[in-house]
């Protein structure tokens, strides 16, 4: 048997799930994890909730796939679920007391890695995550589409179900806070960026 | 002096503009994110999600329900049953007031007028 030489389309795949295909839902799996686990990381900061995330934002693909129009773009109705979920477990999350160690290490730590590898993290990063992690929620989605998903704020717009201006003036205010937060201007940081640029 | 700060100098004199400090905050976001960006994702996730739709069972993990479950605290287990303990334990405290306070309104006179312990010790 001839095996396919192009790989199916999302719109494809999505037809194909309609049918209760489970492979196709492998593919799409396959296809969006990445997007969908980092973005989810960068909003909640942890590595097992960001699992979660992503298991369920595909259990909802499974589960609603009828409901999903395959002629429109499938990306966009991903992160808006990831946004709404993180959402979600954020604010189920803040109601609870978190210890004040956790607290910190979400702050400062991307993601919980091995002791050595949070190590060679460099200061200036560190100082620039801790300012987004200090950012208000709506502020930091804004941040994690544009700067980590490349997203223009159109996309943006669409994804978050707000007209353009207002993802505008967040992004700009979030932007306004870190400068706030790492200094009145960023000079500082040329020193710590010279090598990477 | 590092690198890019002389470069900046060179470009720009010794007060960088507000569009290259722009340029510097935008880049440095976009590096503090860029280990976001290269995370893998845990392998066996498509095996636990495979699992979790064949058999159909709800995954709990850090306070979420998985499988379009709406998000809840289970409710509180309230003990629908007393064990022999408890509940003879609850039917002491329960007579015990009871009868007290059967005393207390039957007895108000009684109870004002009976001399105190001091009292009667002297007498």
């Amino acid at each position: 048997m001839a095996e396919p030489t192009l790989s199916p389309t999302d719109r494809e795949l999505i037809h194909r799930l309609q049918d209760a295909d489970l492979e196709a839902l492998g593919l799409l799996f396959e296809r969006h994890r990445a997007r969908v686990y980092r973005t989810a990381l960068a909003i909640v900061r942890d590595p097992a909730v960001a699992e979660d995330i992503l298991q369920d934002c595909f259990l909802k693909v499974y589960l609603n796939a009828k409901r999903i129009d395959p002629d429109r773009p499938l990306v966009p109705w991903l992160y808006r679920v990831t946004v709404n979920l993180s959402y979600t477990w954020l604010s189920r999350r803040k109601g609870k007391r978190a210890s004040f160690e956790d607290a910190i290490d979400n702050l400062i730590s991307p993601v919980r890695q091995a002791p050595d590898r949070v190590a060679e993290q460099s200061e200036t990063r560190q100082k620039v995550r801790r300012a987004i992690g200090d950012l208000s929620l709506d502020q930091r989605v804004v941040v994690v589409l544009y700067y980590l998903n490349g997203l223009g704020l159109q996309d943006i717009a669409e994804i978050l179900d707000l007209p353009v201006g207002t993802v505008k003036s967040r992004l700009h205010y979030a932007r306004e806070n870190l400068r706030g937060k790492l200094g009145a201007n960023v000079s500082w940081l040329s020193e710590e960026a010279h090598g990477y640029l | 002096m590092g690198i890019f700060s002389a470069v900046r100098e060179w470009l720009f004199g010794a007060e960088a503009p507000v569009d290259a400090q722009d340029a510097l905050l935008d880049w440095c976001i976009a590096d503090a994110l860029a280990d976001e960006a290269h995370v893998p994702v845990p392998a066996g996730a498509w095996s636990r999600l495979k699992m979790t739709i064949a058999e159909r069972k709800f995954v709990r993990g850090y306070g979420m329900w998985v499988l379009d479950q709406t998000f809840h605290d289970p409710p509180e287990k309230t003990p629908a049953h007393l064990s022999d303990e408890q509940l003879k334990r609850a039917l002491y405290l329960h007579n015990s007031r009871q009868s007290r306070r059967r005393w207390m309104v039957g007895h108000p006179t009684m109870g004002g007028l009976s001399p105190t312990f001091i009292v009667v010790f002297t007498l």
